[in-house]
C-alpha cells in the first residue's frame, strides 16, 4: 500500500490504517519531540497531542500529496509551542561530570551529541533542529518562527559553533 | 575574501542558501585556506552527528498503544457528542411542529407570544428538566426529613406529658 492510499484510508475513517501510519511515524515524531524537549515524559505527550490533532483535522486536508509537509507542521508547531512553556532546565557542567563518571559505558557519542543540543539555548536549539534533523530551509525556518531571515542566518550559524565548542570541550 | 568573512558565511554556503556569485567566492577561498576548510568540514560532520544521535534516541516500546487508547476515548467522547446533537436537533422540529400546530392555535388570542417563543421556553424546559427534577426530588427530602422530625418531636412531647 502506498502512503497516499494509506492517508486515503485514514482520511475515511478506517482504524487500521490509522495504526499503520502511527507505527510508521511514531518514531519521527517522539524523536523529534526528544529532540526539541529533552524530556522523555513531555516528549510522549506532545507525541499523543500531536497524533491527537492528526487525528482530528486529517478529514480537513484537502491534497493528499500535502501530508508530509502538513504533518511536519503540526509536529514543529507542537513541539515549539511546548519548548516555549518549557522552563529553562539548562544541565549544569558539574552535572555533566558526574554523569560521564558514573556511566562512562553509556557516555556514547550519540548522547553527547544529545545533551550538547540540550545544552544551547532554546533559540539556537530550535534553529539547529529545524535546519538539521527536519530539513526546513532558512526561510521556512523564518516563517515559522516569524523573525527575519537574517536573525535565522545568525541563530543557525551561532548554534553551530556553539555545538562545536561544546563538543571539544 | 579573509578568513572571518567566510565563516560568517559558511553556514550560509553548506546549506545552500548563498547565491551563486556569492558561493563561488566562498568556494575560492576554502581552496585555499585549510584552517576555513577544517571549519566547514566540522560543520558537515556536525550535521551526520546529529541525525545519527537522533536516530538513535530510543522510543518507549508502550508508546504507541497509549497513542491508540487516547484516540479511543477521543472517538467515544465524539461519538456521545454525535448522540447528544442528533438528539437536540431531533427535537427542534418536533417543538416546531407543538409551537405551529398546536400551541400557536391556542393562545391565538395572544398575539405577543408568537410560536418560535413558545419553541424557546418549551426547550428551555425540556434542556432544564433533570435540574427540575433534582430540584423536586430535594425538595421532597427536606419536606419529608420534617415531617418525620415533627412527628417525633409531637410523640416525645405526648410522652412526657403522659409521665
Amino acid at each position: 500500500m502506498t502512503d497516499f492510499e494509506l492517508i486515503e484510508q485514514v482520511r475515511s475513517g478506517n482504524e487500521e490504517a490509522f495504526a499503520r501510519l502511527l507505527k510508521h511515524y511514531t518514531p519521527y515524531v517522539y524523536r523529534t519531540a526528544f529532540a526539541f524537549l529533552h524530556d522523555e515524559h513531555e516528549s510522549e505527550d506532545v507525541a499523543q497531542e500531536i497524533f491527537l490533532k492528526v487525528y482530528r483535522s486529517i478529514r480537513e486536508l484537502q491534497d493528499l500529496g500535502a501530508f508530509a509537509a502538513w504533518f511536519k507542521r503540526i509536529i514543529t508547531n507542537s513541539c515549539l509551542d511546548r519548548l516555549r512553556k518549557q522552563r529553562p532546565t539548562p544541565v549544569p557542567d558539574t552535572q555533566l561530570n558526574h554523569i560521564m563518571e558514573k556511566n562512562p559505558q553509556q557516555w556514547d557519542q550519540h548522547l553527547e551529541i544529545q545533551e550538547a543540543i540540550n545544552q544551547l539555548i532554546p533559540v539556537y536549539r530550535e534553529a539547529v533542529l529545524l535546519r538539521e534533523w527536519q530539513g526546513y530551509d532558512y526561510q521556512e525556518i523564518a516563517t515559522l518562527l516569524s523573525i527575519p531571515l537574517g536573525t535565522v542566518k545568525s541563530r543557525i550559524h551561532e548554534a553551530r559553533v556553539q555545538l562545536r565548542k561544546i563538543l571539544l570541550e | 575574501m579573509n578568513c572571518s568573512e567566510c565563516e560568517a558565511r559558511i553556514s550560509e554556503f553548506l546549506d545552500g542558501e548563498l547565491s551563486d556569485l556569492s558561493s563561488q567566492v566562498v568556494r575560492e577561498h576554502l581552496q585555499s585556506c585549510l584552517d576555513c576548510q577544517r571549519l566547514a568540514s566540522e560543520f558537515l560532520s556536525l550535521k551526520f552527528q546529529i541525525l545519527q544521535a537522533m536516530d538513535s534516541i530510543l522510543v518507549p516500546a508502550y508508546l504507541e498503544e497509549q497513542i491508540l487508547a487516547s484516540i479511543q476515548i477521543e472517538q467515544k467522547t465524539a461519538s456521545k457528542q454525535v448522540w447528544l446533537t442528533s438528539l437536540i436537533l431531533g427535537i427542534v422540529p418536533i417543538m416546531e411542529y407543538l409551537g405551529n400546530n398546536w400551541l400557536s392555535a391556542r393562545i391565538g388570542n395572544f398575539p405577543s407570544l408568537t410560536s418560535l417563543f413558545i419553541e424557546a421556553i418549551l426547550f428551555v424546559a425540556l434542556v432544564n428538566l433533570p435540574l427540575i427534577g433534582f430540584l423536586f426530588l430535594t425538595g421532597s427530602a427536606i419536606m419529608g426529613l420534617g415531617v418525620v422530625l415533627t412527628l417525633i418531636w409531637m410523640r416525645f412531647k405526648h410522652r412526657r406529658k403522659l409521665d
